[in-house]
């Protein structure tokens, strides 16, 4: 009767992956594999290779750049990479423009 | 239901820090274990039931508010009226809520307010308590928890993912506050644990392409577990792309309507004398000299009074513009702390997907429950 109780009414066992100290298992990587930009590169996002070429014509490598191996496109976004003096770099190109900090303006939110 | 004296575990602020429980005394004072609630089985069981009941309620409110299309006295605009409505004909899933409850365990548990978008203490019951009656065989040998969050959650996300078919779920937070990080994390934790593909990401590193809300790196986010409430998304300078985007929110949009304290009068005029429910009114002449005065869209007992004959005790906030209602006082239970003051606990009572799934006390030296009030563990034999 008691076992029957515990097994309807509270969890047999609580365990965490990503809070406390037993991180085991976690994908939480908020660039998705894609790495950062390093210094003086920039780093320009595609929805398709094809925007690439009418930006930088076949300097577009096939294969989307900054992904890491085995995790295939990652963002399924194409990124390409370029060294290149941030004031020189093009302004107008077909590169996803992608606007932040449109939600968030409250400071706490729980309740 | 007793309030029981116990004394603390030995160290136990490091055993809640191993579990990663990082604001366990926050503001000086927040867990709370030297008592515990104590019920027994019957009272879990009405609370169990009450739980399921209010939250059937809530559903066929919302289904007959969308089937008339009348929002008028809810503080909704248009706009909300219509993510409401797009999401809950669509059947945009749910994942969580948390039911206030007054109860003393003699009387039928009465609703104070469905905290249905942007629940939190959520670690807190879930886990925190679990371990606490784990690490207490003093207890744990003849006691049980009515705690079965953390179980359900993970079936939740199982099951949602199959059904919705979701690659990754983004967890997207105000993550300077460490309460809302914290649950959120948590909540990420127990979907990796169901097999699911996550990122946490800030709310303002959310971006907007011209076509979907995206990442970091400019992929669509598909699917976004967001802890921040409907109404300020639709107000912020992105809510305007909430109808076009196809990201899959949770909570969805009809819940801007479940957490929306005038559902308390409109439950009240579909189910009036239900033993769960208190009067509820737009119009506070209704009540007489007692009532408490709560803005629709209050969180953490912000702008709450209470009015109780010619004395109002109230507490203060930034909520109220959008309009109040009025709702009969059911006083929380008192109790006397071991310091000898009088302490009033309220039942927060977790409906996972729809299943009623445990509870967690919240207790404050005021009538009124704030975040600052204290957090305590329960059991019942």
């Amino acid at each position: 009767m008691y076992v029957t109780k515990k097994s309807l009414k509270s969890s047999l066992k609580v365990s965490l992956v990503l809070l406390g100290g037993s991180l085991v298992a976690c994908d939480d990587d908020p660039y998705g594999g894609v790495r950062k930009p390093s210094k003086g590169e920039t780093r320009y996002d595609y929805r398709h290779r094809d925007e690439c070429v009418k930006d930088w014509g076949q300097q577009c490598p096939p294969q989307s750049q900054g992904v890491g191996s085995g995790s295939g496109t990652g963002s399924g976004m194409y990124h390409y990479y370029r060294y290149e003096d941030k004031a020189k770099a093009k302004s107008q190109t077909h590169a996803v423009n992608i606007q932040r900090g449109g939600f968030g303006g409250k400071a706490k939110s729980s309740s | 239901m007793k309030r029981c004296a116990i004394t603390p575990r030995q160290d136990w602020q490091a055993s809640l820090e191993r579990l990663g429980f990082s604001y366990h005394s926050i503001d000086g004072n927040y867990w709370q274990e030297t008592a515990y609630y104590a019920f027994d089985d019957a009272q879990i069981d009405v609370l169990e039931t009450a739980t399921q009941e209010l939250h059937a309620m809530y559903l066929q409110a919302i289904a007959k508010i969308v089937q008339v299309g009348d929002y008028e006295h809810l503080g909704v605009t248009e706009h909300q009226a219509a993510l409401i409505e797009q999401s809950f004909l669509a059947k945009d899933p749910c994942l969580y809520g948390r039911f206030d409850l007054s109860y003393d365990g003699v009387g039928a548990p009465k609703l104070l307010e469905y905290n249905a978008d942007t629940p939190t203490a959520l670690f807190e019951a879930s886990v925190a308590q679990w371990y606490w009656l784990k690490e207490r065989p003093d207890l744990s040998w003849h006691a049980d928890q009515f705690n079965s969050i953390h179980e359900q959650l993970v079936l939740a996300w199982q099951s949602l993912s199959q059904t919705h078919h979701w690659q990754k779920v983004y967890f997207c937070a105000v993550t300077d506050s460490i309460e809302d990080l914290v649950t959120c994390r948590y909540l990420q934790d127990t979907a990796i644990q169901a097999g699911i593909k996550t990122s946490l990401l800030d709310m303002t590193d959310i971006g907007y392409d011209g076509v979907d809300f995206v990442d970091l790196v400019g992929a669509p986010m598909q699917t976004v577990f967001k802890l921040y409430p409907w109404e300020w998304l639709t107000e912020e300078p992105f809510g305007v792309h909430l109808d076009t985007t196809r990201t899959q929110w949770l909570e969805p949009a009809w819940k801007l309507l479940l957490s929306n304290k005038a559902m308390l009068c409109v439950l009240w005029q579909m189910f009036e004398g239900h033993p769960n429910l208190l009067p509820c009114y737009f119009d506070e002449t209704k009540l007489g000299a007692y009532y408490v005065k709560k803005p629709f869209f209050s969180r953490e007992g912000a702008n709450i009074s209470l009015k109780n004959g010619q004395s109002v005790e109230y507490s203060t906030g930034d909520y109220g513009q959008e309009g109040y209602v009025y709702q009969a006082v059911k006083p929380l239970p008192k109790f006397v702390n071991t310091q000898g003051q009088a302490v009033y606990a309220v039942i927060g009572s977790w409906v996972i997907e729809h299943t009623p799934a445990g509870i967690g006390i919240r207790e404050d030296s005021s009538l009124i429950t704030k975040d600052s009030s204290l957090f305590v563990p329960h059991v019942f034999y």
